[in-house]
């Protein structure tokens, strides 16, 4: 009766599995090791499915190793952490109705310590929303399911049983999404003491399609607005940056959330052209992780005509975000990049026509990274009319057709920008060429001759005042470059209004 | 023999003309896809236009031809031919500054010759047209033709 309530005493000789000491799920074990060599099997009788922990506390002289067996005396996972008088942790061991086998052996060949008893403690706990080891590979993934929380520990750090003898600890869930659909995946890792977390995202064919590595040493990882298309399959892998680098003592949650796709957020991966996300509605929101990440949107124009596009980019708390429009083939166009830290974007008003465009959104230095910060992208696709600027017009080959007495309002934007505008003169006379001023630009008017000789040039005299030149001119073609004083000036907010009048 | 023929036609043309006119007007056969043309050389040209445009896909890849008017009167156009081929135009054209006006059409693939859009079309201009020299003026349409640019170049002539 008292033997029942107190620790199961191992039985020696119990050195191999049919001698194996018999020890219940969640009870101690008491023994000793009685020469270097000794081995001391306990055999669990399990009857229902549930995770096993053990722990053996150390003592003088022995380097302990404590590993774990099915019935086939099949190991299925080894622990081997500590030097000698250290204690070792088996953790999560996944485990179903039947016989196990827990061996304890030493590894130090000079132990002499017969005398002291060790305690082997075990604990056997409800599988659900637990990690279950051995889940070190793909193949070996454990199935979670889309919504869930899974708690589990970077523990042990090295995988011993590996041909890798540098192989570190990992674990492998996977996520069967069945209904058929387009679905985001947002996948939270908590933060856990002495441990740099990276979480990566594969196809069951083995290719990484994510990888989030923002966190530093005791913080967690986060990837959102990850793209599932159902019905489909894919594993997440989790492990510690640091191979030396476990916790025994405080776990992870692993937190995946499953939402259908609206268009409102980025369809991750969307990190090249290929893989872009459609931008159908009016604004978009995304975030910029892992660090370098480039995300891309597609924007498609189906009807013929030419079109105007503006997009406004919100800034994001510690980054300098840096919006740029590609053609269908991924070919820059221009890039919006006026402003600094934590501020908008703005592209103004570029000309497109049918086809495919691309949006691409990054972070500056490409060192920065922030899943919880979310950018909104907005976009605003109108019609092209006379008198709006058209960009591209900023050289001499794409320059814009003004007819005189027309006027037409553009940009100073992005930074760097120069307009071109040309206009006939069907008969000799007096040439007015009129700039409204615009905030923050100090704007230079230049008239080329159709040789493109520069004619005249007349600058404001300060931001936000108007330019203009008067000039006799002959029957030709003439050409017009307007521009800010300073390339960095820009303003994307107001337009400038350019006129051509003859007196 | 070819007298007979002569009046073979002679009279089908009249059976054609005087047959009773059907209510139902007959719906037109569609145009013929037009061979590759060669536009007629010009002896000592002045002017040279090079029209090319870039492509989107294979299927875009119709036909087109330009036209060039100076001071609003046409004085020639480019052969038809492949968009994705160059065509060039010849022309001896008055010396001066003259205000050319390009005017580029096209074959869909369901329907006649249409011409560009005017928004689309490229900006009209003035060449200045010297002895001893050819003036070369490069069109170049992408996007499928949605957008062009224009650059014009000057190089001393062979005669």
């Amino acid at each position: 009766m008292l033997a029942a309530c107190g620790p199961t005493r191992e039985v020696e000789p119990n050195d191999s599995y049919q001698q194996a000491t018999a020890l219940g799920a969640g009870r101690k074990a008491v023994g000793a090791v009685s020469t270097p060599k000794d081995r001391d099997w306990y055999r669990l009788d399990l009857e229902a499915d549930g995770v096993l922990s053990a722990k053996i506390g150390g003592i003088r002289d022995v380097d302990f190793v404590l590993a774990i067996f099915d019935k086939e005396r099949r190991e299925l996972k080894r622990v081997d952490e500590t030097t000698v008088g250290g204690d070792e942790q088996l953790l999560d061991l996944g485990v179903s109705p039947g016989v196990y086998y827990l061996v304890v052996s030493n590894k130090n060949e000079k132990s002499a310590n017969a005398a002291q008893s060790y305690e082997l403690v075990t604990r056997f706990e409800s599988p659900s929303g637990k990690e279950c080891e051995p889940n070190d590979s793909a193949l070996a993934a454990q199935p979670m399911e889309a919504g869930g929380v899974i708690r589990g520990h970077y523990w042990p750090t090295r995988n011993l049983l590996s041909e890798d003898p540098e192989a570190g600890e990992e674990d492998w869930f996977s996520m069967e999404v069945a209904k058929p659909g387009l679905f985001l995946l947002n996948i939270d890792v908590s933060e856990v003491p002495k441990v740099d977390p990276i979480l990566e995202v594969y196809d069951t064919n083995g290719y990484k399609l994510k990888e989030g590595d923002a966190g530093g040493v005791g913080e967690g990882e986060s990837l959102r607005n990850f793209g599932v298309r159902g019905p489909g399959k894919f594993l997440l892998r989790l492990r510690s940056k640091y191979k030396t680098a476990g916790n025994p003592d405080a776990s992870y949650d692993l937190m995946t959330e499953l939402l259908t796709y609206q268009g409102r957020t980025e369809f991750e991966p969307n990190d090249q052209r290929a893989d872009a996300t459609p931008f159908e509605l009016d604004s978009i929101q995304g975030a910029v992780a892992p660090a370098g990440d480039q995300d891309w949107y597609k924007v498609s124009i189906a009807t013929d005509g030419k079109f105007l596009l503006r997009a406004d980019l919100t800034g994001v708390p510690g980054m300098d975000l840096v919006l740029t429009l590609k053609d269908s083939l991924g070919n820059g166009l221009p890039i919006a990049d006026n402003m600094g830290k934590e501020q908008p974007e703005v592209l103004t008003g570029w000309g497109l026509t049918k086809g495919d465009y691309h949006l691409v959104v990054c972070e500056k230095s490409g060192k920065k990274a922030d899943s919880r910060a979310p950018y909104t992208l907005t976009k605003k696709l109108i019609a092209w009319q006379a008198g709006l600027e058209w960009e591209p017009n900023d050289s001499t080959g794409t320059a814009q057709s003004l007819k005189v007495g027309e006027s037409v309002d553009g940009y100073f934007a992005p930074k760097g920008d120069a307009d071109f505008y040309e206009f006939n003169v069907y008969q000799k006379g007096v040439v007015d060429l009129e700039l409204t001023g615009v905030i923050n630009v100090a704007p230079v008017i230049t008239l080329f001759d159709q040789e493109y000789r520069e004619l005249a040039s007349s600058s404001a005299a300060k931001a936000g005042e108007p330019v203009a030149i008067s000039r006799d001119l002959d029957r030709g073609t003439y050409a017009v470059r307007l521009r800010p004083a300073d390339p960095a000036q820009n303003n994307v907010r107001d337009k400038y209004s350019f006129r051509v009048r003859v007196k | 023999m070819r007298k007979s023929l002569l009046l073979l036609v002679a009279l089908l043309s009249a059976c054609v003309s005087s047959a009773p006119k059907s209510s139902v007007s007959a719906v037109p056969p569609p145009p013929a896809r037009p061979a590759v043309q060669e536009a007629p050389e010009v002896k000592d040209p002045n002017f040279i236009l090079v029209v090319s445009e870039a492509v989107p896909r294979p299927d875009d890849d119709g036909v087109s031809f330009t036209k060039v008017f100076v001071d609003g009167k046409e004085v020639g156009k480019t052969g038809v031919g492949r968009k994705s081929e160059e065509r060039i135009l010849k022309l001896k054209l008055p010396v001066g500054n003259q205000p050319v006006r390009l005017e580029h059409w096209f074959l869909p693939p369901v329907g006649e010759w249409t011409r560009l859009a005017d928004p689309l079309q490229p900006r009209e201009r003035f060449v200045r047209v010297e002895d001893g020299t050819v003036v070369r003026m490069l069109l170049r349409f992408s996007e499928g033709a949605a957008s062009n640019s224009l650059a014009i170049s000057r190089e001393p002539s062979a005669h």
